[in-house]
C-alpha cells in the first residue's frame, strides 16, 4: 500500500463515520468513530435531523450540527443508496467549521455595525434636512411681517407723532431690525450647512462697493458717537473678480461687530493690496476697533456658532455673525486673523485671493454718472402680497418722484407692460403660477430695455443670483427698509 | 402518518432566527450575537386537538441571498418562516425579492414571514411597518418572547 492511501485511511478512521441503515431507517451496521450507535435502533432516534430528511435518495448536506449523547459535532453528511440499504457517511468538520465560524462572527458583526451606523447617518441627514427646510420656510414665512413692520414704522415716524412716540418707534425699529439681521444669520448658516450658499464670482467694483459702505458706516458710527475712518490702498485694483454680494456681507458683518463692542473711539477699514501678479491678486480686508477686546484665550472661540463671549452678553444677537463670516471667507478662497488686546480693542484680517477681470478698466470714462432729476417715474409693481404692495406703496406715496402701478399676477404684469412704458418693475418672486423669474423672462422678450428689480425672501435667491443681470438688474431681498428701497430704484432706472 | 414536520426558518444574518428558535424551544434567550454556520436542527413537539407534532426546526445559517443557500437544505420542507430584523431597514428592502424568490422556487405548504426586534421599535418605526409593501405575519420578539408560540402553533394548526 502507498504512503498516501495510509494516510487517506488513517485521516478517514479519525473523521468518518459510516452507518448503513435500511430503507425504514433501521440501523443495520455503524463503526464508531464519532459516536456509537446501537444495532437495530432507528437512526430518526439519534439526532431529529435524520427524522427530517428523505434518507431513501441520494443527497448531501454541508455543516450540519450533531450533538450527539456528549459530543458536539460539526459534520457534511453523505447519504448513498446501496443496495436497497442507505449509506450514511458522517465526515466531522469541526475544527474547519469552528475556525470559519469566528471568521464568519468578526464579518457579520463589522457588516451590521456598518449597517447600523449607514441607518444612523442617514437619521441624521433626514433630521438635518428636515431642520433646514423648517428654518428655510420660517425664515421666508416671517419676513413679510417684519418689512411691514419696518415700513410702517417709518411711514408712522413721518406722522405727527410726539418725542415719546417717536422713542417708542425707535425701539420698535430695532428690534425689527436685530431680529431681521437674526434670521438672516441663521438662514445664511442654514444654507452653509446645506452646501446651498453659491458662489458667484463676477466682475464689480470693490472701490464703489467700499464708497457705498462708508457712506452707510460713517452714518451709523455717528450715531454712535464713533469716528470711522477708511483707506482703499492705491495700488488696489478698482475692479475685481469675486462675488460681491458675499464681500460686502463680510465686511459690514465685521463693522456691524466693530461697532457693536466700541463704546468710544474709532472703527477704521482698511483695503490693502498684498501681492499682484498678471490677474492674480491677494488682498487684505482690515477692520479695526477700539472697542472691548478679546481675551487671547478666546480668539478662537468667536468662531465657534452661537458664541458669544462673557464681555459681550449684554449685546444682541444668536452669535452666529463671526462663524458665517469664516465660513465664507473660507467659500470665496480667504481666511481670516484675529488680533486683539483685552479693552484695547481688536483687529480682524481677512485675507483674500482672488483675480482681476480681464478687461481691468480703472474707471469707465465714457460712463455717465446717473444724475437723478426730480420728474416723475413710472413704477409697476409686481405683487400678489397684500400687506407687501401696501408697505411699498406707503414708501414710494412718501416720495414724490414716483408714480406707482400695481399688479397682482404675472399676467396682468405682461398686459400692463405691453400698453405702457414703464421707468422700472419691481417684481415679487414667490408669486403663484407665474412666478417672478417667468414674469421676468416673459416681460424681457417684450420688453429688454425696462429694468427689473426682484424681490425675493433671503432664503430662495441663492437660485436666483445666477439670472442677475440677465433677465432682472439685481434682487432685492425682503424685508427692506425705505432707504435700501428707493436707493435700489434709482441705481436701476431706465 | 409522519406527524414529523420540517420547518426551516431563513433570513439575512443577525435577524434574530436562532434566538427565536431558541426561546420557542428551551424558553431562553441571549442577547449576545453568536452567528450560525451551516444548520442546527432542533426538536420540540407540540399537541393540537390531542395529536402531537414534532417540529423539526432548522435552523439556516443566515444570507442576504437565499439563491446562496444549499437548496438540499430547504427540500422537503412543510413551511419556511422568513425572518427579518425591523430595525434594519435594508432588511425590509430585500424582504420582496426574497418572498418572491421562495415562493417562485420552493412548492412549501407555509410562508410565514416574521418581524422580529418589536420589543426594540420606536412608535414611529412602528408606523414605518404600514407603509411596506410585504407586510410581516408576525411581529415577535425573541427577548419577550412575543407572538412566538402564536406563530409555531399557528404553522402548526395549519399543518393539520
Amino acid at each position: 500500500m502507498s504512503i498516501l492511501k495510509d494516510l487517506k485511511l488513517s485521516h478517514q478512521k479519525k473523521n468518518t463515520q459510516f452507518i448503513l441503515i435500511d430503507n425504514k431507517g433501521k440501523v443495520l451496521e455503524s463503526d464508531s468513530t464519532l459516536f456509537k450507535v446501537q444495532a437495530l435502533s432507528q437512526i430518526s432516534d439519534i439526532h431529529p435531523f435524520f427524522l427530517s430528511i428523505d434518507t431513501t435518495t441520494n443527497n448531501q448536506f454541508t455543516c450540519v450540527h450533531l450533538d450527539i449523547m456528549s459530543a458536539h459535532l460539526i459534520c457534511d453528511v453523505q447519504l448513498k443508496q446501496v443496495d436497497n440499504n442507505t449509506l450514511i457517511i458522517l465526515s466531522d468538520f469541526s475544527k474547519h467549521y469552528n475556525s470559519f465560524q469566528s471568521l464568519a462572527q468578526s464579518r457579520n458583526e463589522g457588516a451590521i455595525s456598518s449597517e447600523l451606523v449607514q441607518l444612523n447617518n442617514q437619521l441624521l441627514i433626514e433630521k438635518e434636512s428636515f431642520k433646514n427646510t423648517f428654518i428655510a420656510n420660517f425664515g421666508h414665512e416671517i419676513i413679510s411681517p417684519i418689512m411691514s413692520i419696518m415700513t410702517f414704522t417709518n411711514v408712522l415716524s413721518k406722522t405727527n407723532i410726539s418725542k415719546e412716540q417717536q422713542d417708542y418707534i425707535n425701539v420698535i425699529n430695532n428690534s425689527a431690525y436685530h431680529l431681521k439681521a437674526m434670521i438672516n444669520d441663521v438662514l445664511d448658516l442654514s444654507k452653509i450647512e446645506t452646501g446651498n450658499l453659491e458662489i458667484i464670482n463676477k466682475r464689480f467694483s470693490l472701490k464703489k462697493l467700499i464708497r457705498a459702505i462708508e457712506t452707510e458706516y460713517r452714518f451709523r458710527c455717528k450715531q454712535k458717537g464713533l469716528s470711522f475712518k477708511i483707506n482703499y490702498d492705491d495700488y488696489m485694483p478698482n475692479y475685481i473678480v469675486s462675488d460681491k454680494t458675499r464681500i460686502e456681507q463680510v465686511i459690514k458683518n465685521l463693522l456691524d461687530n466693530a461697532i457693536k463692542y466700541t463704546e468710544k473711539g474709532i472703527i477704521s477699514l482698511e483695503i490693502l493690496k498684498i501681492y499682484r501678479h498678471a490677474r492674480n491678486i491677494t488682498f487684505s480686508i482690515i477692520v479695526k476697533d477700539s472697542g472691548s477686546g478679546i481675551d487671547k484665550q478666546d480668539q478662537q472661540l468667536i468662531f465657534e456658532r452661537f458664541t458669544r463671549l462673557e464681555n459681550a452678553k449684554q449685546s444682541n444677537g444668536v452669535g452666529l455673525g463671526l462663524t458665517i463670516v469664516k465660513e465664507i471667507i473660507a467659500l470665496i478662497n480667504g481666511s481670516i486673523t484675529v488680533e486683539s488686546e483685552l479693552n484695547k480693542g481688536t483687529i480682524l484680517t481677512l485675507n483674500i485671493k482672488t483675480r482681476t477681470p480681464l478687461n481691468n478698466i480703472t474707471e469707465r470714462k465714457n460712463k455717465v454718472e446717473k444724475q437723478i432729476t426730480s420728474s416723475n417715474y413710472k413704477i409697476l409693481l409686481v405683487e400678489n402680497n397684500i400687506t407687501d404692495q401696501l408697505s411699498i406703496f406707503k414708501i414710494l406715496a412718501n416720495n414724490k418722484d414716483f408714480y406707482l402701478d400695481i399688479a397682482d399676477n404675472g399676467q396682468d404684469a405682461i398686459k400692463l407692460v405691453k400698453a405702457n412704458s414703464y421707468d422700472l418693475l419691481l417684481v415679487d418672486y414667490n408669486m403663484p403660477k407665474l412666478d417672478g423669474l417667468k414674469t421676468s423672462k416673459a416681460i424681457n422678450k417684450i420688453d429688454k430695455n425696462t429694468p427689473i428689480v426682484l424681490i425675493t425672501g433671503s432664503y430662495i435667491n441663492e437660485n436666483l443670483r445666477q439670472f442677475e443681470g440677465k433677465y432682472f438688474k439685481r434682487i432685492l431681498n425682503k424685508p427692506f427698509d425705505e432707504e435700501t428701497l428707493i436707493n435700489s430704484i434709482y441705481m436701476n432706472l431706465k | 402518518m409522519n406527524l414529523a414536520k420540517k420547518i426551516v426558518i431563513l433570513g439575512n444574518f443577525g435577524v434574530g432566527k436562532t434566538s427565536l428558535i431558541r426561546k420557542f424551544v428551551t424558553d431562553e434567550f441571549s442577547s449576545d450575537y453568536k452567528v450560525t454556520v451551516g444548520v442546527h436542527v432542533l426538536k420540540k413537539d407540540v399537541t393540537i386537538n390531542n395529536t402531537t407534532f414534532s417540529l423539526i426546526l432548522w435552523d439556516l445559517e443566515g444570507t442576504d441571498n437565499l439563491q446562496k443557500i444549499n437548496s438540499a437544505y430547504l427540500s422537503g420542507s412543510h413551511a419556511f418562516i422568513y425572518v427579518y430584523d425591523l430595525k434594519r431597514p435594508y432588511n425590509a428592502i430585500e424582504l420582496e425579492d426574497n418572498i418572491n424568490f421562495l415562493k417562485s422556487s420552493y412548492n412549501v405548504e407555509i410562508l410565514k414571514i416574521v418581524g422580529n426586534k418589536v420589543d426594540l421599535l420606536t412608535k414611529e418605526e412602528f408606523q414605518n411597518i404600514k407603509n411596506q409593501s410585504i407586510q410581516p405575519n408576525f411581529l415577535s420578539s425573541a427577548k419577550t418572547g412575543e407572538n412566538i408560540e402564536k406563530l409555531f402553533r399557528e404553522i402548526a394548526i395549519e399543518l393539520t
